[in-house]
């Protein structure tokens, strides 16, 4: 028998209080493990923004916080994409610089000195404390169980597949993008249950958040409308569902309409027509339910075939013709290679040249989501055979998230929230069997029903009585989840923690040894040249250059204009004398590349060649050939063997000047690539060495001016080399036939 | 050189001169921004020389009977100077060598008109950093409940030495760093920390510095040092900016006079030690005192070895407010300025005196108490309005 003081707090009235405590108290260790956990690298290294995108982010933010919110919306950045510059303040979505930017004046207004990198750094993990709550919330929703809810806000608070997204410094859209999702979400369960304006209203508000902090606001534009349709579809319109798509579909379009990036999209755009389809299915249906009322059975099966048929017809018509005119814009690029993996890298190398679009090898899953991703589809078949409305939204996305999940590593994150939904829901219900230790509850529950139904109709008694099966059940479950913590917490502390500007190494007496190479070429840009000078390098650094070196960049990871990329990775990859001019006439003052070969760091610009190649192929394919930087064998070379053409692009050269005079003649190696290089370095004639960094990750050149006496590079640099100028041969006329 | 050119020191005696008696006086004095790269551009692994010009009669306002000028050099290698001819009293060259000093004189000045020049130009090897920091912000935080004193220094430095004629190589750096070659580029201060210093930090813009070192004090008597390497070699007409910090416990630094009052001893400046010296053009510190300070007042202190530090008079002084960590009314920040100040002013200290009372010390444990009350009151107030639309 349990103790009289506990009786006393878990029955009745304290029961229900001690109860609500202790989940609230859970619930604040659960979002206070998921901030701890995403603590590794500011524990390791320091507080400080992670990898390419973030940099952006963060200058925005910066500029948001001195400037003020008005220049905010109408900033014309013209240190970027020179000499184009960027609209910024029409093409960003800007939810996350302005949520940091109210956070900082917040805490401003209480005049605490908080500096706003520190925000920007910590709001990723905060706001994952926010997304297992509202996890706790929408699981509630789902089962009756109250222990759902709390496995669910744990699984999302540490799962990897989350976690890559929003460790602290990983300042993306996504970091703030979860929580809106999985609570508008939350919002719109509690919409359709209920029928209520105020849900819906709420629901449309912070789809209106969502559309201001991420592109993936379309999963959800998309996923409600489904959900609407396949409800339709099962024959369970109701007044409810009416109220609630209704609401949510006119003031979350007036609100996704608000943002400047995108503005009239909601109307135009195809990846928007299903919404404006279904809002407008659900019109003629309430139609149809409200005209049922008056009319006899026949009249009305013959009014609403022709109904249907006709407005079929018609809409369908109207969209083709719509999409013709080009009124409403076709689906795009990214779009199509959801759907063809192989779409990418054929019309659009610059989607594919990116890693997270890739698609998702196997392994990845468990290694995002361990062992709920086994739970996952039990989970599904759970919610079938519950199946209320909220059940078929959760079989709805799962289908279509496991879809997309399975096509671009990235969207594994879209996969994860319902991942946790699932797997709580199964291992609740698990729980809750085997958990219950009294086989006294079963009888006396039986003997209730007795005493009101008859005996045949009497369900039969279901449940587990052996002690045996219980412990064994229990245990294994509790060693599950044992597993899980380890490995989330592993594969954070060991995948998905590097700050990725700041490598770690060890030295051999097992000591930190922190390569701090970008830092220190970027801080030496931004002391040593002018505030305007011009820096050239491959798209993947723009945004580091903007926000550390602070200087203006020629193309950067916003990747908005092709061509200019493009007109990068033909300087890139062609000869001095072709990328001379392309630099002068795009006022590059100096020549940023990176090269792992010292170091053996394998991220490095001519690992990242193939694809400049490719891209400037896709705009110059008589100028360059992607097949010339092959060897006959089909290689990709840098050593002896190397072809001509690889040999002379800028991008070889810049990379290996100098490197073979840091080792004997002849034993100059790159580690990245394991292959001895040739004796003589390359030459450089238009462009002189300016900096590099202490491990050579970082190399800077300096864009020579034109010559003082007029002559070209090649010949100036050979009359300072003390090299006797080529006589030219005598000028010869044309050969002609002697015909005496 | 004109005679407007010239700026004039008043020096007041302690007891007045009497008629036909002596004295000897010894003025010292620092010249900031005078030294200048010959040549100006040098390849990376060259020696710098610097040129030093001044005049052989010393700038004096009364007629003087003999002068002498003595030159220390850093070392021996001086290439260049200016031998004068016709104008020395002795027999002898002039100037005089002796190892690294070079004597210009005596000079029978008795006929010189006082401000006569005759230029002098010198020009000796210095392969080190001439190392200038055009701006130093300097921060002191006094906390009384933390009975802690927290110090921040922002610095803005320049290398003034020769520039590099072609850019910069790493190859070469790399072999100038393994054979223990001089170089003029600037590669790591050592900052002396006062005994106890604690949670140092080095930082620049965009983040930690990675290549510092710390070691701390080992006895209370001992200074502790911090050894701070800049991200890449600062070389000629290169810059770097950055920022350290660090803390101390206040008890050895402030005492407390009377009831109500307060004396606060801070050095200066502390600053980097380095041997070839570092020059401030201008000097910015910033003694943020408790929330409620008042009547502050400062006076510098010199002790007996140091020198560099202008008078009270060149002192620009600014009391302010600073508002952080939930302040209402702001705490006292006294702000001094100098400009151009020398290396060797490091040892003179700051008094400050002020008063803080028992009640100032309250006032946050208040604000907050009664700013947490507010808001759970605002809390409980909105929990009770009833904004349904239903029929009640």
């Amino acid at each position: 028998m349990a103790e009289s003081p506990f009786d006393a707090l878990l029955k009745g009235e304290s029961g229900r209080n001690t109860r609500g405590l202790l989940r609230i108290i859970i619930l604040c260790t659960v979002a206070a493990a998921a901030v701890s956990s995403r603590l590794f690298s500011v524990i390791r290294f320091e507080s400080i923004i992670h990898e390419f995108d973030p940099w952006f982010n963060f200058r925005a933010t910066k500029y948001l916080v001195e400037n003020g919110f008005h220049s905010f919306w109408d900033w014309f950045d013209d240190r970027t994409w020179h000499p184009l510059g960027r609209v910024t303040g029409g093409t960003l979505y800007p939810g996350l610089m302005v949520t940091s930017g109210v956070i900082y004046h917040v805490l401003r207004f209480l005049t605490i000195p908080v500096d706003i990198r520190n925000v920007c750094v910590l709001l990723a993990p905060a706001f994952s404390g926010l997304t297992s709550l509202a996890m706790y919330l929408l699981t509630s929703e789902m089962s009756t169980s109250p222990s759902a809810g709390l496995l669910a806000a744990a699984f999302m608070g540490i799962v990897p597949g989350y976690i890559s997204r929003s460790v602290a410094g990983s300042y993306d859209n996504e970091a703030i993008a979860i929580f809106l999702l999985v609570f508008t979400f939350f919002l719109w369960i509690k919409a359709i249950k209920n029928g209520s304006i105020m849900w819906g209203a709420l629901t449309a508000l912070f789809y209106g958040y969502m559309v201001s902090a991420w592109g993936g606001y379309v999963f959800i534009t998309n996923l409600i409308p489904l959900h609407v349709f396949v409800l339709l579809c099962m024959g369970r319109y109701s007044s409810r569902m009416y109220i609630s798509y209704t609401t949510w579909y006119a003031l979350g379009t007036l609100a996704s309409m608000q943002i400047p990036f995108v503005g009239f999209l909601p109307i135009r755009n195809s990846d928007h027509m299903s919404a404006l389809g279904v809002f407008g299915l659900v019109q003629l249906v309430a139609f149809a339910d409200f005209v049922r009322g008056f009319l006899p059975g026949k009249q009305f099966q013959r009014l609403l075939t022709s109904m249907i048929i006709i407005t079929f017809g018609v809409g369908l018509v109207g969209l083709i013709g719509l999409t013709v005119s080009g009124v409403i814009a076709p689906w795009s690029g990214r779009f199509y290679s959801l759907w063809d993996t192989g779409y990418a890298k054929v019309h659009i190398p610059i989607i594919a040249s990116v890693s997270e679009h890739q698609p998702t090898a196997w392994p990845a899953f468990f290694f995002d989501l361990n062992f709920l991703i086994w739970l996952f589809p039990a989970g599904v078949y759970m919610c079938f055979t519950r199946l209320g409305d909220e059940h078929v939204f959760v079989v709805i996305y799962s289908v279509l998230a496991s879809y997309f999940a399975g096509v671009m590593v990235r969207l594994m994150l879209t996969l994860t929230p319902i991942v946790c939904v699932a797997a709580a829901l199964v291992l609740s219900y698990i729980l809750e069997t085997f958990l219950v230790i009294s086989p006294q509850t079963f009888q006396a529950k039986s003997r209730d029903t007795s005493s009101e139904s008859l005996r045949s109709a009497r369900s039969p008694v279901v449940g587990i009585s052996s002690y045996i099966s219980k412990l064994i059940m229990t245990s294994s479950v509790v060693i599950y989840l044992l597993l899980f913590v380890a490995h989330c917490t592993w594969v954070t502390s060991n995948a998905y923690s590097s700050p990725s500007v700041v490598l770690a190494s060890r030295l051999p007496d097992g000591s930190q040894y922190i390569i701090d190479d970008y830092r220190e070429a970027y801080y030496w840009l931004r002391q040593n040249t002018p505030a305007n000078a011009k820096i050239m390098s491959w798209w993947d650094y723009g945004y580091q250059i903007g926000g550390m070196a602070d200087r203006p960049t020629l193309v950067d990871n916003n990747t908005w204009n092709n061509t200019h990329i493009a007109t990068v990775g033909k300087a890139m990859s062609s000869r001095e004398e072709v990328s001379y001019p392309i630099l002068r006439q795009h006022d590059v003052d100096y020549v940023l590349v990176v090269f792992g070969g010292l170091l053996g760091y394998s991220g490095d610009d001519l690992n990242k060649f193939l694809w400049m190649v490719r891209i400037s192929e896709g705009i110059w394919p008589d100028e360059v050939i992607e097949r010339n930087f092959f060897t006959a064998r089909g290689e990709y070379r840098v050593d002896d063997e190397a072809t001509p053409t690889m040999r002379n692009s800028l991008m070889y050269k810049l990379s290996y000047y100098n490197y073979n005079t840091m080792f004997q003649t002849g034993q100059a190696i790159d580690r990245v690539r394991g292959s001895r290089l040739p004796v003589d370095g390359p030459q450089l004639s238009t462009l002189e060495e300016a900096f590099t960094s202490e491990n050579w990750i970082i190399r800077l050149y300096k864009v020579k001016d034109l010559d003082n006496f007029g002559r070209d590079h090649n010949s100036a640099m050979a009359f300072d080399r003390g090299n006797k100028r080529k006589k030219a041969t005598k000028k010869r006329g044309p050969r002609v036939l002697r015909i005496e | 050189m004109n005679i407007s050119n010239t700026q004039y020191f008043v020096v007041h005696l302690p007891e007045p001169l009497a008629p036909s008696s002596e004295i000897t006086l010894g003025i010292s004095y620092t010249l900031l921004s005078s030294l200048i790269p010959r040549p100006a551009t040098i390849s990376q692994t060259d020696r710098q020389f610097l040129t030093y010009s001044f005049s052989a009669y010393a700038i004096s306002a009364y007629p003087t009977v003999t002068q002498k000028t003595k030159v220390k050099f850093p070392g021996t290698n001086v290439p260049d100077y200016t031998t004068t001819s016709g104008i020395k009293s002795g027999s002898g060259s002039d100037p005089e060598r002796q190892g690294a000093t070079y004597t210009y004189g005596p000079y029978d000045t008795a006929k010189v008109a006082p401000g006569t020049t005759y230029p002098i130009t010198v020009r000796y090897e210095f392969t080190k950093p001439v190392i200038t920091a055009h701006l130093l912000e300097r921060d002191l935080e006094v906390s009384h409940w933390g009975g802690n004193l927290a110090t921040e220094e922002r610095y803005w430095l320049r290398n003034n030495g020769s520039q590099l004629t072609n850019q910069f190589s790493r190859v070469e750096w790399t072999l100038t760093n393994f054979q223990g070659l001089p170089s003029s580029a600037l590669r790591e201060l050592k900052y002396p920390l006062k005994p106890g210093s604690v949670d140092p930090y080095f930082v620049d813009d965009i983040g930690n510095v990675s290549t510092s070192r710390f070691r701390p004090s080992t006895s209370p008597k001992r200074v502790a040092s911090l050894e701070l390497r800049p991200r890449f070699p600062v070389f000629g007409g290169w810059n770097y900016s950055f920022r350290i910090g660090w803390n101390n416990n206040l008890v050895s630094f402030l005492r407390q006079a009377a009831a109500d009052s307060y004396v606060l001893k801070v050095p200066f400046i502390e600053g980097p030690k380095t041997a070839e010296g570092i020059q401030y053009e201008k000097v910015v510190v910033r003694v943020i005192l408790p929330e409620g300070a008042k009547n502050v007042q400062f006076e510098t202190v010199e002790e007996s070895s140091s020198n560099g530090l202008p008078g009270s008079s060149q002192i620009q002084s600014q009391i302010s407010s600073h508002k952080t960590y939930m302040d209402t009314i702001g705490r006292t920040a006294l702000t001094l300025t100098v400009e151009n100040l020398s290396d060797e002013a490091r040892d003179s200290q700051l008094v400050i005196t002020y008063n803080y009372s028992l009640l100032d010390a309250l006032r946050k444990p208040f604000t907050i108490t009664a700013g947490l009350l507010t808001a759970f009151a605002a809390i409980w107030a909105i929990g009770n309005i009833d904004v349904s639309i239903k029929k009640r």
